[in-house]
């Protein structure tokens, strides 16, 4: 009986090491992707307090260093970008994001932006902009940080 | 002896109807040096039957019991098996238990190829900013149009609020 729950708990270990793999990390071999990472190590390399962080005197710096990595994914083929934004809609329909705000501009873009973790504590933050005509971006942060940290730093970026 | 007789007698030993006597007779007419040549064939396979001084092996005895030994050894070493299978076993399931879950491990990732490590893109601090200050603005750019409505909105429902606040007033 021991043994059994021993071997349960394995295959749960197992099942969670694979769980806790970027799901995102997947679009990074597709062909023509262009993928950037930026780790958790190259943030903390930023200048904290400097001048250039400022936005609209707004500190950057502070939402940047509450963030673990930083994951973006361009495509500027139409029919890459297609295949690009519908698996990773599936993605976040399979993985039970919540949808914060859906935005769809005058171009025609349709950008939709999702989250893990609650409004007081994102663990993870994407934005999936499907570009009609131009380049189809992922983006995703993760982190742990709050929703007005996000929005502090888009208006410190609004109005520059 | 008649040589009829013996051919009579004969018939009667194969047909099993002899009687000890005359069994005895047939013994030792086949016993004696001579026989006509007819009756060789006869003799020999009388004799093999009727010949009651079979040797037996002295060591008959000892053959039987080391076979009997052999039997119980058989079963011992079957049985000393079958302990250290015993022995085994938890290690057995703990070796089975790790193959499975290997198993399934290998399963899932062959099912869904994952590149092995994400690395930085960038090894220079400065390009990493660069690039990570370009999506920050992407984002935001993309944010407050999401956000912009809502704010627009919002101003609306303040002078509403503003509108009906001042007509409860001075109407009272």
């Amino acid at each position: 009986m021991r043994k059994l729950l021993i071997a349960i708990l394995f295959v749960v270990c197992a099942a969670n090491l694979s769980a806790q793999k970027n799901p995102f990390e997947q679009f990074t071999e597709m062909d023509g992707v262009t993928s950037v990472y930026i780790s958790k190590n190259m943030l903390s390399l930023f200048p904290k307090n400097a001048k250039n962080m400022n936005y609209g005197g707004i500190d950057v710096g502070n939402f940047l260093h509450k963030l673990s990595s930083i994951l973006i994914l361009t495509t500027e083929d139409k029919n890459i970008g297609k295949r690009m934004v519908s698996l990773a809609n599936n993605q976040v329909k399979t993985d039970n994001y919540e949808l914060l705000m859906r935005v769809k501009s005058d171009d025609d873009d349709n950008v939709n932006f999702f989250m893990k973790g609650k409004p007081e504590s994102i663990r993870e933050l994407i934005m999936i902009v499907d570009g009609s005509d131009d380049e189809s971006v992922i983006l995703q942060f993760l982190g742990d940080f709050t929703l007005q940290d996000i929005q502090k730093m888009t208006e410190g970026f609004g109005k520059d | 002896m008649q040589i009829e007789e013996i051919h009579k007698l004969l018939d009667r030993f194969y047909k099993g109807e002899t009687s000890l006597d005359e069994e005895k007779r047939l013994s030792d007419f086949f016993r004696q040096e001579v026989v006509p040549k007819s009756l060789e064939e006869d003799r020999r396979v009388f004799l093999s039957f009727y010949d009651q001084n079979v040797p037996i092996p002295s060591d008959l005895e000892q053959r039987i019991s080391a076979l009997i030994d052999s039997f119980d050894d058989d079963r011992k070493m079957k049985s000393e098996r079958t302990g250290m299978r015993r022995l085994l076993s938890p290690f057995l399931v703990v070796a089975a238990s790790v193959l499975l879950v290997f198993g399934i491990r290998f399963f899932v990732q062959s099912d869904n190829p994952k590149p092995a490590l994400m690395a930085d893109t960038y090894q220079n601090p400065n390009d990493a900013y660069r690039a990570t200050m370009h999506a920050l603005q992407l984002f935001s750019d993309n944010f407050e149009k999401g956000m912009q409505p809502i704010e627009k909105a919002a101003v609306h429902v303040e002078k509403t609020q503003k509108i009906i606040h001042q007509t409860i007033y001075t109407k009272q």
